[in-house]
C-alpha cells in the first residue's frame, strides 16, 4: 500500500531547492494553463470558438457572483483577475490531482529514512506549501486592494485606533484575524484535498474496482467547491477591505 | 514552531516557489485571457445594446412612417372620394346634357320624319289625284261617249276637288 504522508515527497534537488511531487504537479498545472491561455489569446474574436466560449461562460458566471457582492460590474472587473485566477488554479490543480497517473506512478526511493514508494505526482493542494502560499497571497491582496481603495491610514485605522477602548480591542482582534485567515484558508483547502486523497487511496486499497468511482465524482465536486470557497472568501474580504463604510 | 513546520512539510523555498507559480499564472492569465476577454465581452455587450437601441429607434421610425402612411392613405382616400364625387356630378350633368341633346335631336329627327311623311303623302296624294283625274276623265268620256280630250277640264277639276274633300273628311 502507498504510504500516506502529510508532507509532499521530495523527488530530486536543484541545488539546495528540493522539488516535491506536489510542486511538480503545480508546475505542470501552470504550464497547461499557460498553454490554454496562449490558445485562447491566439483565437480571440468577437465571435467566440469553443474554447473562448467556455472561458466566457466561466467569466460571466464568476462576474455575476462578484456583482452580487461588489454591487457593480466596474468593481467586479477590477478585482476579477485575482479571484478568477485563484479559482481556476485551485480547481484545475485539484482535478489534476484526481488523474489516474497521480499517486499511482512513482519510484521507490528513500523517504524520511525509509525505502518507500514515492508517487511522482501529488495534488498541489495536498501540500501545505501550496495552500499557505495562496492564503498569504490572498490576505496580502486584500490589504493591498484595501490600501489602494481607501488609503493607507484609513485602511489600517480599522486595526489600530485609539478613538475608543472597545474599538481598539476590536481592531486588535481584527488584526489577529488577518493572520488567522491565512491558517483558516490554507488548512481548509489542505484538509479537504488531503482527506480526499486519503479516502481515494483507502477505498482503492479495499475495493480496487468500481467502488472508488463514486468517490472520484465526489472529489471532482469537492475540488470545485473548495476552489469556489477559497475564491469567494477572498472576494468577500476584498469587498470588505475596499469598502469605506466601517460597518462592512 | 520550526519543528511543527518541518513535520507539516512547510518549506519557505517551496512556499515562495508556489507563490511565484501563482504570480506567473496571474500575470499571464490577466494579460492573455482575462483582460482581452473582458474587453471583447464589453465590446459585444456594447454592440448588442447598440443594436437593440437601433432596433428600437428603427421600430419607432417605422411607427412614425406607418402613421404618415396612414395619414397619406386617408388623405388619398378623401381626395379619391372627392374626385369620384366630382366625376359623378360631372357625369350626371353630362348625362343630362346628352339626354337633352338626344331628346332635341330625336325631336328634330321626328319632325324631319314627319315632314318627309307629309311630303310623301302629298306626293302620293298628287299621284293619286292625277290617276283619279285620269280615271274620272275616262269614266266621263265613256259616259258621254265622247272623246276624252273634249271633256271639260272644269268638270274634271270639280270632281277631283270633291274627291279631295271626301278624302279629307
Amino acid at each position: 500500500m502507498t504510504e500516506i504522508s502529510i508532507k509532499a515527497e521530495e523527488l530530486f534537488h536543484i541545488g539546495s531547492f528540493s522539488v516535491t511531487n506536489s510542486f511538480l504537479l503545480s508546475v505542470i498545472t501552470l504550464i497547461v494553463l499557460l498553454f490554454v491561455a496562449v490558445l485562447v489569446r491566439r483565437k480571440i474574436s468577437l465571435i467566440p470558438d469553443k474554447l473562448q466560449s467556455i472561458f466566457e461562460l466561466l467569466m460571466e458566471w464568476l462576474l455575476e457572483v462578484m456583482d452580487s457582492v461588489f454591487g457593480n460590474r466596474r468593481m467586479s472587473e477590477r478585482y476579477f483577475p485575482l479571484i478568477a485566477t485563484i479559482f481556476l488554479f485551485i480547481m484545475i490543480s485539484n482535478w489534476f490531482g484526481l488523474l489516474p497517473i497521480v499517486g499511482s506512478v512513482g519510484l521507490h526511493a528513500v523517504h524520511d529514512g525509509n525505502y518507500a514508494f514515492v508517487p511522482l505526482l501529488r495534488a498541489p493542494a495536498a501540500d501545505l506549501n501550496f495552500t499557505i502560499a495562496l492564503a498569504i497571497i490572498a490576505v496580502l491582496s486584500v490589504q493591498f486592494f484595501g490600501i489602494l481603495a481607501i488609503g493607507f491610514f484609513k485602511h489600517f485605522s480599522k486595526y489600530f485606533t485609539l478613538k475608543n477602548p472597545i474599538f481598539t480591542f476590536v481592531g486588535l482582534l481584527e488584526f489577529i484575524a488577518e493572520f488567522v485567515k491565512i491558517i483558516s484558508f490554507s488548512f481548509r483547502l489542505f484538509g479537504n484535498v488531503f482527506a480526499g486523497e486519503v479516502l481515494l487511496i483507502i477505498i482503492g486499497f479495499l475495493v480496487p474496482y468500481g467502488a472508488p468511482l463514486p468517490f472520484l465524482f465526489l472529489e471532482v465536486f469537492v475540488g470545485f467547491i473548495q476552489a469556489f470557497i477559497f475564491a469567494m472568501l477572498t472576494m468577500v474580504f476584498v469587498a470588505m477591505a475596499v469598502n469605506e463604510d466601517p460597518a462592512h | 514552531m520550526s519543528e511543527l513546520a518541518g513535520q507539516l512539510g512547510i518549506n519557505w523555498k517551496l512556499l515562495v516557489s508556489q507563490g511565484v507559480n501563482f504570480f506567473v499564472l496571474l500575470v499571464a492569465l490577466t494579460f492573455l485571457v482575462w483582460r482581452p476577454l473582458l474587453r471583447i465581452m464589453r465590446e459585444r455587450k456594447d454592440k448588442i445594446e447598440g443594436g437593440l437601441h437601433d432596433a428600437v429607434s428603427a421600430k419607432q421610425k417605422l411607427g412614425e412612417i406607418d402613421e404618415v402612411m396612414r395619414e397619406r392613405a386617408l388623405e388619398a382616400d378623401r381626395q379619391a372620394f372627392s374626385i369620384i364625387r366630382g366625376a359623378e356630378q360631372k357625369a350626371e350633368v353630362r348625362a343630362t346634357d346628352i339626354v337633352h341633346k338626344a331628346d332635341l335631336r330625336a325631336e328634330e329627327l321626328r319632325r324631319a320624319a314627319l315632314d318627309v311623311i307629309a311630303s310623301r303623302e302629298r306626293e302620293e296624294f298628287e299621284k293619286f289625284a292625277n290617276s283619279a283625274r285620269s280615271l274620272v276623265r275616262s269614266a266621263i268620256a265613256k259616259a258621254i261617249d265622247e272623246e276624252p280630250a273634249k271633256v271639260d277640264d272644269k268638270l274634271i277639276g270639280e270632281a277631283v276637288a270633291y274627291i279631295r274633300k271626301q278624302k279629307a273628311l
